[in-house]
């Protein structure tokens, strides 16, 4: 059993090491929200570091201010970040992403949740 | 047959790209809720437009004809049912209406939906603080495809002070580089003019793209690496292919800092999210942002914030109020 966490924009929990991140139905990611995604994620780590599988279909869409303190702040406490996303229209949100802002931990895109945890699992064993 | 919204998506992408060339980067696509290649188009315009808009605003813009081509100055005055008493010509332009029209109406009846949305929030915010000040984004009705996007100032005058209340909303567009670097000029002749000691501007180095494309490469090494020691300036030019003097030189004029200072805020402003964020130690929270002495942490820690690490954490961590 694990515990989920539901925050106010997502929801959280962690399985087999790696922590789980589900956005909530949000139609513009802003500046003001992600700040409060990360500190609630930043909160329920309680200062350990895991890899994150991370679901984003509820983002609708964000803006410039909100994109920019992910790229920086959003990877705190993250080991790895697999995203897991299979809509068109996001997919390509996030390659541009992506390709604007240089993660700052290793990150991919995967259409299914069951690639996504092969991918953290590898971050699993070198921890 | 093509469907009625890939039409209007299609038209849109069009009106958006006559904006960009005609040098107006402030507009934005309304969303639909498709998932296909044209929605694909649709939102990586608008992000690459809100991109250009951000690294070119207050430099230039794309297309300057004339001095005064892209300023407007926009002015509404409210009265505390936040009805519009008064309303300046840019803000007429901009709406298409009349003055006639205009007075008397909400402030909200202006706006989109989106927009009306935080307008509710911002006249909660007005009743609660009657001296509230602020900046917020909004987008006014119109019937064009794109919606265009006005960083607005809000001040309010509270009754106390001229018996009843006003609210004054204002924002502007940027103006062009000719007229900013003029009117840079003239501020140093008038204060020149007062005796007052200037700095000397530093001379700037024009910057090629390959100069650019190493200031990012070293700053994203920075950044990737902010948990281990900085490598010497010699060190980090020769892995970027170039010579410290230019490294340095570059970075300042590309970032207004030098690379030891970039680096140290970086770490800094990463502490503080643990801080406000987690109940970890300030020791723990120095070493998650790749401090080693915990001293050197908290004395840059202050020279950023104004405050010690610890007194930051009980203004802003809820848990330690």
């Amino acid at each position: 059993m694990y515990r989920v966490f539901k925050g106010k924009y997502s929801d959280y929990w962690i399985s087999d090491g790696i922590l789980y991140f589900e956005y909530h139905n949000i139609p513009f990611l802003d500046l003001k929200i992600a700040k409060s995604i990360v500190g609630e994620r930043l909160e329920f780590q309680e200062g350990k570091s895991y890899p994150i599988l991370c679901k984003t279909r509820g983002i609708h869409d964000a803006n410039k201010a909100a994109r920019d303190f992910l790229a920086l702040q959003g990877s705190a406490l993250a080991i790895a970040v697999a995203v897991v996303e299979d809509r068109m229209v996001a997919k390509d949100m996030l390659e541009l992403y992506l390709k604007r802002n240089l993660p700052l931990i290793p990150t991919q895109v995967f259409n299914d949740e069951y690639k996504a945890k092969l991918f953290l699992n590898t971050f699993l064993k070198h921890k | 047959m093509k469907r009625k919204i890939d039409n209007d998506r299609l038209h849109s992408i069009k009106e958006l790209l006559f904006a960009i060339a005609e040098g107006d980067l402030n507009y934005q696509i309304e969303r639909s809720q498709e998932d296909d290649e044209l929605e694909s188009l649709v939102v990586l315009l608008n992000w690459l437009t809100e991109e250009l808009n951000e690294s070119l605003r207050f430099l230039s813009s794309l297309n300057t004809r004339g001095e005064i081509d892209n300023f407007i100055h926009i002015e509404f005055i409210l009265n505390g049912d936040f009805n519009l008493i008064g309303i300046n010509k840019g803000a007429l332009m901009q709406l298409g209406i009349s003055k006639k029209n205009a007075i008397g109406k909400s402030f909200t009846s202006l706006l989109n939906k989106e927009s009306q949305q935080e307008w509710d929030k911002v006249s909660e915010l007005i009743l609660k603080q009657p001296e509230y000040t602020g900046s917020h984004k909004f987008q006014f009705a119109s019937d064009t495809p794109l919606k265009k996007m006005f960083l607005c100032d809000i001040h309010c005058i509270p009754p106390i002070a001229i018996g009843s209340q006003l609210i004054l909303i204002s924002c502007f567009q940027p103006i062009s580089n000719r007229k900013l670097i003029e009117s840079k000029v003239k501020l140093r002749k008038m204060k020149a003019a007062l005796d007052v000691k200037l700095p000397k501007p530093k001379p700037k180095i024009m910057l090629t793209h390959e100069d650019v494309k190493m200031v990012q490469e070293v700053r994203d090494f920075i950044l990737q690496n902010l948990d281990q020691p900085l490598p010497s300036i010699q060190e980090l030019a020769r892995k970027h292919g170039t010579n410290d003097f230019k490294l340095k030189k570059v970075f300042s004029q590309f970032y207004s800092n030098s690379i030891f200072r970039y680096y140290t805020e970086e770490r800094v402003k990463k502490a503080a999210i643990y801080l406000k964020n987690t109940r970890v130690s300030i020791e723990d929270a120095a070493k998650l942002s790749g401090f080693t002495n915990t001293a050197h942490f908290s004395t840059a820690f202050k020279k950023y914030y104004s405050v010690s690490p610890t007194v930051y954490r009980k203004l802003y961590n809820q848990n330690f109020k």
